[in-house]
């Protein structure tokens, strides 16, 4: 039980030296804009680089974003909630799986850059040879991987 | 709770939340989607059976007026076949994939829900059927903890002994800088199925450079799950991240219950990868974006190293209208895991109307079942009416691949928002 000593020490870490300075709590939703439309957007074109309340380069979506949001997405989840409803995640994160990949739930949405456009099921065990644990975050539980049922038993 | 009742539940507690709305004195915001898909498939009794699926998506959101603290958000869907061929195995399927309670106290610091909810923080990425709370314990420190049932698991036999726990401890010393610790732990039918811990980490450096990153611990075989991390570099009109990434097979992808079939062999195998690569930006100008995605992947075993390679552009004006390019080429070590991808895409908006199209081109160096490319062209288009609150689009696929010869699908949406 060696690795709970430390549970002791972290809990007067926490009660001791506690800063003035709070932490900023992003507002529960963005003003809506406009220009903002419906595309990616880049933080820093309105905000700037300041860095008073967020590092806002950090959220700025690239092309691409949906390859490399994992991790301000696992850390940031309220400041996405800003402008997505957990909805919005869920066409391509979803338990229990949908029975429609994001492209055709949304196939007039041609400047997403959706993972799996087109025929995937040719391509797939070609990416899931090479990079499995990709794969796995969003088809590694059964309710996820209802759909691979068919051929993988 | 089977296949056949989700979707009957999703409707009862739909209608129960709108009956309710008005008695309490909510207001409240419904999105509907309505999809019509038709397109052919083999099916066990027949060739080229027509499979016309009718889809509904319902999101909707209340809040009590007096008290705004307090909010009910709903997201489910329902679909029936309406050609009814045996294509799939129900002729009608739903889901519900969030229903909670949500109390958030004015001033943020405290956020509870209560009901189906989803979680994406540190190691978690996962649906649970239970509570969350996330409150400061110190003005730098908050906390997060969620409980209850993993959505994962409600299907297989009984959810008796399926629990999940987790949360996450974020230090905050300054704003853009953080460090996270987090937990997570998974059983199935009273077994330790997954027990994980990560840390993540995001630190501004000197000179404009960041780092973020994770590592995850697997506890239940006690060894490394993964480490990701990221340098941020940004020059002017130029952005380099650079990445190293780890990953262990047996660690990250488990094997109990609550894993999936097609990594039940891989999860077994006492592989690694270990993968460096970057993403490369210049943005010349506001409409013009560039970019690279490079990853190289090197294996403890089964096969010799892979790269990957991509590059892309998009051009956007006017707010609405872009077009762009891709071109990819994934080269594994042998011919059956190399193929080249190309895309191209166009989005036009017309006052309340648009079109787009997107087409993907794939070649593989080696043909799988004797076909060497696959192309899919998809076109597209739609209309806003109402003052925006009705959507009507209408798109047609087209695929020809190793699967299919000749595949369509055509889909009709209809979008509406309430009130
Ligand atoms: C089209 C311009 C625009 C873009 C793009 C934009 N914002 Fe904003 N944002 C605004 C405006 C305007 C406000 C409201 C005024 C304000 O508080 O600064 C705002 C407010 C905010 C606030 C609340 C500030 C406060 O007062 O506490 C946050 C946080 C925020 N934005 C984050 C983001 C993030 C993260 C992104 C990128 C994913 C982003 N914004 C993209 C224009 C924009
Ligand atoms: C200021 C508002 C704002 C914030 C904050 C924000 N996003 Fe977005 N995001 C958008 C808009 C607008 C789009 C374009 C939506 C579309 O294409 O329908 C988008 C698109 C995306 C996409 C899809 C990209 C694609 O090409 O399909 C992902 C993934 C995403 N956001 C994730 C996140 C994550 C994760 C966070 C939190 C770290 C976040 N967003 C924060 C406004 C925001
Ligand atoms: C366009 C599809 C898409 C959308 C929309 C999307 N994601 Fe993702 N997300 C992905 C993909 C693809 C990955 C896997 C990336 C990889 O290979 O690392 C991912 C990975 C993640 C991960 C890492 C999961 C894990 O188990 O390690 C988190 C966390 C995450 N996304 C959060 C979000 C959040 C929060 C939103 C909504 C604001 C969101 N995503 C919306 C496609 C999407
Ligand atoms: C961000 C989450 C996410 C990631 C990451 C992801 N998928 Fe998927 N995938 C989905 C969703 C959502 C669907 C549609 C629902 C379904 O079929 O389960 C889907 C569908 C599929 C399908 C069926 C496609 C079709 O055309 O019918 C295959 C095959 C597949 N995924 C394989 C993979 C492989 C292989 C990887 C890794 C290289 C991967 N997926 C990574 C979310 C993801
Ligand atoms: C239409 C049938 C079909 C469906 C549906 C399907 N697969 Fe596959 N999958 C295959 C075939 C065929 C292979 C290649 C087997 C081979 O080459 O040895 C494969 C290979 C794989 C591999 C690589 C195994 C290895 O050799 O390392 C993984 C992982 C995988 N699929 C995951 C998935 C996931 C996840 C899904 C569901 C989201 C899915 N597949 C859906 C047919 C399918």
């Amino acid at each position: 039980m060696k690795k709970y000593r430390l549970i002791p020490l972290l809990t007067l870490w926490l009660l001791a030296c506690a800063p003035a300075r709070e932490i900023y709590v992003p507002p529960d939703t963005h003003p809506p804009l406009f220009e903002m439309g419906e595309r990616r957007v880049y933080c820093v074109r309105c905000h700037g680089h300041d860095k008073q309340t967020l590092d806002f380069a950090r959220y700025d979506h690239t092309p691409f974003f949906t390859d490399s949001h994992r991790l301000v997405g696992s850390q940031d989840e309220r400041v996405c909630a800003m402008c997505h409803a957990t909805s919005f995640c869920n066409s391509c994160h979803t338990v229990p799986s949908a029975e429609l990949k994001p492209s055709q739930l949304y196939p007039t949405e041609s400047h997403r850059r959706f993972h799996h456009r087109g025929d995937y099921i040719s391509r797939h065990a070609i990416d899931a040879r090479i990079d499995p644990a990709s794969c796995f975050r969003c088809h590694g539980n059964p309710r996820s991987a209802d759909s691979c049922r068919r051929c993988h038993g | 709770m089977g296949d056949r009742y989700r979707g009957t539940w999703a409707v009862a507690a739909l209608a129960l939340a709108l009956f309710a709305a008005p008695a309490l004195g909510a207001e409240y915001r419904l999105e509907s989607r309505t999809l019509l898909q038709a397109f052919e498939r083999d099916t066990l009794e027949r060739r080229d059976a027509a499979v016309v699926p009718a889809y509904q998506y319902l999101q909707l959101e209340l809040r009590e007026k007096r008290q705004p603290e307090l909010s009910f958000h709903l997201y489910g869907w329902g679909r029936i076949d309406l050609a009814d061929n045996g294509y799939f195995d129900d002729q009608t399927g739903g889901e519900l994939i969030h229903a909670y309670l949500r109390y958030l106290r004015r001033d943020g610091r405290l956020d509870l829900r209560l009901g189906r909810f989803y979680v994406f923080e540190g190691v978690a990425n996962e649906g649970v059927d239970g509570v969350s709370a996330r409150f400061p314990l110190r003005p730098d420190l908050s906390l997060s903890l969620y409980g209850g049932l993993p959505v994962s698991l409600a299907e297989d036999a009984g959810r008796s002994g399926d629990r999940i726990v987790g949360g996450r401890l974020a230090w905050q010393p300054a704003p853009g800088r953080q460090l996270g610790l987090s937990y997570k732990r998974l059983a199935s039918h009273g077994d330790r199925d997954e027990e994980r811990a990560g840390f993540d980490l995001a630190w501004p450096l000197p000179a404009g450079l960041t780092l973020l990153g994770t590592s995850v611990r697997d506890l239940v075989n006690d060894r490394w799950g993964e480490h990701l991390y990221e340098l941020r570099v940004a020059a002017g009109p130029f952005q380099l991240r650079p990445f190293y990434q780890y990953y262990d097979y047996r660690g990250f992808l488990s094997q109990r219950d609550s894993s999936s079939p097609p990594f039940r062999f891989l999860a077994t195998l006492d592989n690694a990868a270990n993968i460096v690569g970057t993403e490369a930006y210049w943005f010349p100008d506001a409409q013009l974006e560039i970019g690279m995605r490079a990853k190289y992947y090197d294996y403890r075993m089964r096969f010799d190293e892979a790269t990957y390679l991509a590059g892309l552009f998009t051009w956007k004006w006017q707010i609405f209208n872009q077009f762009g390019g891709e071109i990819g080429r994934m080269a594994g070590d042998w011919d059956r895991n190399r193929y080249w991808l190309g895309r191209g895409f166009v989005y036009l908006q017309m006052a309340r109307n648009f079109v787009s199209a997107d087409l993907v081109y794939v070649r593989y160096d080696r043909p799988i079942f004797h076909e060497d490319h696959s192309l899919y062209l998809s076109m597209g288009g739609g209309r806003r009416f109402l003052d925006d609150r009705l959507r009507l689009k209408l798109a047609v696929a087209y695929s020809s691949d190793p699967v299919f010869d000749n595949d369509y699908r055509c889909t009709v949406i209809g979008e509406y928002l309430f009130p």
